[in-house]
């Protein structure tokens, strides 16, 4: 079963095992793929620095069903703030499915970067069922992420679900349906 | 929420996304947030067609 796993000092180290190799994979030496690659150690030793600190309590891996861990998501539970939620903050895609590394993109490439999308989104969305809430908040940085929003949520009419956008934030309520 | 629900949603998530993430260029996929590491920088490509950081 698909799932959110916490961040420990045991599932970053699988993480780093699994996104080494596809870096490895990826076989070439250009000074793109040579960029990229520090990126991600860097992604990956800060994390591994911040469970040696104790302090990842609000950082997750996204673990597909064959067992691979395929993102990290920052995912906050706020649940005692003013406007009860879970907030999802960002996600750190895995190298096989990087925008940066290919020069196309084909039908399997986008349907596996909209699964993992989609499973992080629902996922995040059972922990704000299972606190209460049933409210997730999904914070858009950029102008291009408020896009996508926007193009999410003029297809919300086909969801069994809410959802809307309030500022930056794309919402999600999912507890009684529409 | 059970685990059917669960599946149902992330289907129902997958397809909105697959729909709007493929009418969209690799440049366009490149800066997003959630598509590349690092959005900030870009990417050129020289005369030999050879991209790199910018």
């Amino acid at each position: 079963m698909l799932s959110l796993v916490p961040i420990d000092i045991v599932t970053i180290d699988d993480l780093k095992n699994q996104w080494v190799k596809q870096l490895d994979n990826i076989g070439d030496d250009s000074d793109l793929t040579t960029y990229l690659a520090s990126q991600y150690m860097h992604l990956i030793d800060w994390h591994v620095k911040l469970c040696d600190d104790d302090s990842c309590k609000d950082v997750y891996i996204y673990k597909a069903e064959d067992g691979r861990l395929r993102a990290i998501a920052e995912i906050l539970d706020s649940s005692r703030s003013k406007d009860p939620s879970v907030k999802l903050l960002d996600i750190h895609i895995e190298p096989d499915l990087n925008s940066q590394f290919p020069d196309q993109l084909d039908f399997k490439f986008m349907m596996d970067l909209a699964e993992v999308f989609g499973a992080v989104l629902a996922l995040a969305s059972r922990m704000a069922f299972d606190n209460g809430t049933n409210k997730l908040k999904i914070y858009g940085r950029t102008e291009q992420m408020q896009s996508l929003f926007g193009a999410l949520v003029s297809q919300a009419d086909e969801f069994d679900f809410n959802m809307y956008l309030q500022g930056k934030w794309l919402i999600m309520e999912t507890g009684e349906g529409k | 929420m059970n685990d059917l629900k669960l599946i149902n949603l992330k289907n129902s998530l997958r397809n909105a996304f697959f729909e709007i993430l493929n009418k969209k260029s690799v440049e366009e996929l490149r800066k997003l947030d959630w598509t590349s590491l690092n959005p900030d920088f870009y990417i050129e490509q020289d005369e030999n067609n050879n991209k790199k950081v910018a």
